[in-house]
């Protein structure tokens, strides 16, 4: 007979604390962060135009440097420079391209630098290419087997803004006997302000 | 006859000498809902039992109402960040040489014309596409270098006519060129001269209008192998009006 008051029962208790119990089970163990966090990365070589669904994306040179010189400034490296000179080609509709890196091939990442018109970002649309320079300053390890990490989506640790989207990697090309070479050259390099790509800088597809 | 005081069972009573084999605090006897001392009603006629849904009713009917307060406030990033930004509504269509109607509200800073700081203002415009030719060069800027067409880009020249009260803001104007593959080329709001201020004319010296009536040409560059379909025209979004080419 009821009255008002409900008993609490074994089989309710049950029933909650199973329900718990297997939710926290399958955050726990399904594998879902890597299917949902990891991007779409589109592997390629410098010089080689790459199809990033939102832009064609063509790393056209590689470039060493102690010095980088600008229109009001100068530059030393702590380690290196390296100079990566890119062009956009949007496909869709105007896009910001945030997200540069280099990797070395211990894991260790370095952000680009503003200095002396280097860019850490670009800007562009549909229609034509646009001519970006990005500046890496790198220890003397870090140059053999260096590639470079570029994307719409924004810079951060956890690469959070690239989620499920294309991403471009590309490899710098340093083997380790080059490394040294360049490590020992004493090179000084005036980086572009961006711009429209020349034709000779459109990469394979032109 | 009832007592206020009715031990449920023999020897539960006060006094001493009682309780024994029975804790203290425990009342095996007791039926569901009693405490010692309650008076059992001795009326109690079992009711038919309810059904599930007639004993859930209230939350039956509140179930769907919270369902779309949470999801409206979860949503809050749609209305506050996505729909504001870029173009989502289109609010007219017409053919080229046709004059389309473009109203859409924005919130006014007030740089132009300070007595509608703060306020939120209905922007009224009436535009007609009059021409959107493919040209070889890019005319001599206003201001700055002058810009050779890039590499691998075509030039389209576009010519607005518009119709709007004196006065009307035009600030963050787009003329895009679509393609029939969806490509946007031009959205951005500053055309392939460097002009900011693409719904203005080149001697115009803010953002608001100045003339009942007034004609611009805005350049665009695009792919050599596109085929531009239509022409849109916004003030930032999210409203705009489409202009179909033949």
């Amino acid at each position: 007979m009821r009255h008002g008051r409900r008993r609490i029962t074994w089989k309710g208790t049950a029933l909650v604390v199973g329900a718990v119990t297997a939710g926290c089970a399958l955050v726990t163990y399904l594998p879902q962060d890597k299917g949902v966090d990891t991007p779409f990365i589109v592997e390629g070589q410098v010089g080689e135009t790459l199809d990033l669904t939102y832009a064609e994306l063509t790393v056209t040179d590689v470039r060493v440097a102690d010095t980088l010189t600008g229109f009001s400034e100068a530059a030393a490296a702590g380690g290196t420079f390296v100079v990566v000179d890119a062009t956009w080609r949007a496909t869709q509709g105007e896009t910001s391209f945030l997200g540069a890196e280099i990797t070395d091939r211990q894991g260790r990442r370095f952000w680009p630098t503003d200095l002396t018109g280097c860019s850490t970002s670009a800007n562009a649309q549909p229609g034509y290419a646009w001519r970006t320079t990005y500046c890496f300053d790198v220890p003397r390890d870090a140059l053999a087997g260096a590639t470079v990490r570029l994307a719409r989506g924004g810079q951060s640790e956890d690469h959070a803004d690239q989620r499920r989207d294309a991403v471009a990697v590309i490899e710098l090309g340093i083997t380790p006997s080059e490394a040294e070479t360049l490590w020992e050259a004493e090179e000084t390099v005036v980086p572009e302000e961006p711009g429209y790509a020349p034709a000779s800088a459109g990469g394979s597809e032109g | 006859m009832t007592t206020l005081v009715t031990p449920a069972v023999p020897g539960q009573g006060p006094g001493p000498g009682t309780g024994q084999g029975t804790p203290p605090g425990v009342a095996p006897s007791l039926r569901p809902g009693m405490l010692p001392g309650m008076i059992p009603p001795d009326d109690v006629v079992p009711r038919p039992r309810r059904s599930w849904g007639r004993r859930n009713a209230v939350w039956l009917v509140l179930l769907p109402i919270a369902i779309v307060v949470a999801a409206g406030a979860s949503s809050f990033r749609v209305w506050a960040f996505w729909w504001p930004v870029g173009l989502h509504q289109e609010v007219d269509r017409v053919a080229l040489g046709e004059p389309a109607h473009l109203a859409g509200e924005y919130y006014d800073m007030g740089f132009d014309v300070p007595e509608r700081a703060e306020t939120t203002v209905l922007r009224e415009v009436d535009a007609t596409v009059t021409s959107v030719e493919q040209v070889d060069a890019l005319p001599a800027p206003s201001y700055g270098d002058p810009v050779a067409v890039p590499e691998g880009s075509v030039v389209y020249e576009v010519q607005v006519h518009f119709v709007a009260e004196p006065q009307t803001d035009l600030s963050g104007c787009q003329i895009a060129l679509v393609a029939e593959d969806g490509t946007r080329y031009g959205e951005s709001t500053t055309d392939a001269l460097g002009s900011s201020n693409r719904c203005s004319t080149p001697d115009a010296e803010g953002f608001v209008s100045e003339q009942p009536e007034w004609d611009v040409t805005s350049f665009v560059l695009a792919d050599p192998d596109a085929e531009i379909t239509q022409v849109r025209l916004a003030f930032g979004g999210p409203e705009y009006v489409t202009f179909e080419l033949p």
